[in-house]
């Protein structure tokens, strides 16, 4: 199934910086080295759940969008599943091992809780290391305007 | 004469002492922060995981094993997970029941009516939902177009059949059956307005004059249904110990005459209680002594719901027994 399938945009677009649909992982490449029919192709990249977090010089780093392991260096014979296990065995998407059209609902609502949480988990890890680095050079600002 | 001279010195000290300070209470804010950002992220993700826990147990099994490929196009129909039931399942369930009560019926074209009211009054609980106005929008409707439709919706609504919403009707079904009309002065009131809006149409056409309207229309009225005099204390005690209540249906507004109790958007209870989420609604427990359990109730107890109860009684546990030690009476 062509897994761009025509959504209603505004409904599921919340979403799309958690790059939980194989539809947005897919517009998630702005870059990739290999073309449609290797078997890392973006659409094959987006099944098995990985969403591009390359740049310009380095376009083929992609990243799991529930275990946000980020792995580089594919090569155009490599399968995204079988690297996806092999790198990330623990993750619970490759436990599951079925693309997205063949989850369940239910199966799909738990990825989802596991995405949000580890989404909350990040950005507070983040936040955190953000206000003690600001902070801290505050304090620094502060003993040195003393001594 | 000479002075000490300490006040250059001792206001040295003094800053020096109000830095240190300063830096401790930095430090301990700082603590305190960080800590209740854990806290934070801590109440955060247990919101995420108790939300999704109550989405899924809330979803129809249908939904709910349904494929992602499937449900990704149903999306686009859908505003919320319960318009799934509302507009779909409620729907086919209901013309499917009115479409096997017409057939059994002989098929009768007379019979329609009767078989259509038949079915409002076996769906809803006295109240007008989806399904009352359903069966009375084609009660009312002719009698002809029916019947062409009988034949094609029979074999479509059988292939659809699921294990509905209604659950929560069948599940009391017993219940209802050994105290039924009980009280027929309520059922005036109650079916007052049902039999005036959906079903005077089917009244004129397939009843004789000589029966009496309230007679030939069974009304449940089960224990656990509070009748209008005593609607003021519904939610006190008084009420059984434990209840099966619904959530009210999207755009539905909750006002319960009559009917399986409702669960309110607001709990006005002044009393403890607990309610558990179960698969089709939510069971509410009121501090009043259980003598038996309805084994059809448990189950829609799906094994998270369990081990949440189980965790519930043995906090409730810990709480009367640190009650009793502190001497509470």
């Amino acid at each position: 199934m062509d897994p761009t399938i025509l959504m209603d945009e505004t409904k599921l677009d919340t979403f799309r910086e958690l790059n939980l649909l194989e539809k947005h992982r897919v517009e998630s490449f702005k870059d990739w080295p290999f073309s449609a029919k290797s078997t890392c192709s973006i659409g094959k990249m987006a099944e098995a759940g990985f969403y591009w977090t390359g740049t310009k010089r380095e376009n083929d780093t992609a990243t799991c969008f529930v275990c946000a392991k980020t792995l580089d260096g594919w090569e155009s014979e490599d399968d995204p599943w079988k690297e996806h296990l092999k790198h990330a065995p623990q993750c619970e998407f490759i436990k599951l091992g079925c693309p997205e059209k063949d989850l369940t609902v239910e199966q799909f609502l738990k990825i989802f809780c596991t995405v949000v949480n580890s989404n909350i988990e990040k950005n507070i890890k983040q936040f955190k290391s953000k206000f003690v680095k600001d902070n801290e050079s505050k304090l620094d600002e502060f003993t040195h305007m003393l001594s | 004469m000479p002075r000490t001279k300490i006040t250059k010195n001792s206001k040295r000290n003094r800053e020096a002492a109000n830095r240190e300070e300063k830096i401790r209470t930095y430090e301990l804010k700082m603590d305190s922060v960080l800590m209740s950002i854990d806290d934070l992220e801590m109440r955060y993700k247990s919101m995420v995981d108790t939300q999704l826990q109550m989405i899924t147990s809330r979803l129809q099994t249908e939904l709910r094993e349904m494929k992602m490929c499937d449900f990704l196009e149903l999306l686009l129909t859908l505003e919320h997970f319960s318009d799934f039931k509302a507009s779909d399942q409620t729907q086919h369930f209901g013309s499917q029941s009115m479409c096997s009560n017409t057939t059994n019926g002989g098929g009768a074209s007379t019979n329609i009516c009767a078989a259509a009211t038949a079915t409002s009054s076996r769906n809803d609980e006295g109240y007008l939902t989806e399904d009352s106005s359903l069966g009375g929008a084609i009660s009312s409707n002719s009698v002809s177009t029916i019947s062409a439709y009988t034949g094609s919706m029979l074999r479509s609504a059988k292939a659809m059949r699921t294990p509905g919403p209604l659950h929560s009707a069948r599940a009391r079904r017993e219940r209802r059956s050994r105290s039924a009309c009980g009280a027929s002065k309520v059922l005036v009131n109650t079916s007052s307005t049902v039999a005036s809006s959906s079903s005077s149409n089917a009244l004129r056409n397939s009843r004789s004059k000589m029966r009496t309207p309230m007679a030939s229309r069974p009304k449940a009225f089960s224990a656990d249904r509070t009748p209008r005099l005593l609607k003021k204390r519904s939610s006190s005690p008084s009420t059984p110990p434990m209840a099966f209540l619904r959530w009210p249906k999207p755009g539905e507004v909750a006002l319960s005459k009559f009917g399986s109790p409702i669960v309110s958007q607001v709990m006005p209870d002044k009393f403890a209680n607990v309610n558990i989420p179960i698969r089709n609604g939510v069971l509410s427990l009121r501090p009043k002594k259980l003598s038996e359990i309805k084994a059809d109730l448990l189950e829609n107890l799906d094994a998270d719901t369990l081990s949440q109860i189980k965790t519930l009684h043995e906090n409730l546990q810990l709480i009367v027994n640190t009650a009793n030690k502190a001497g509470f009476k």
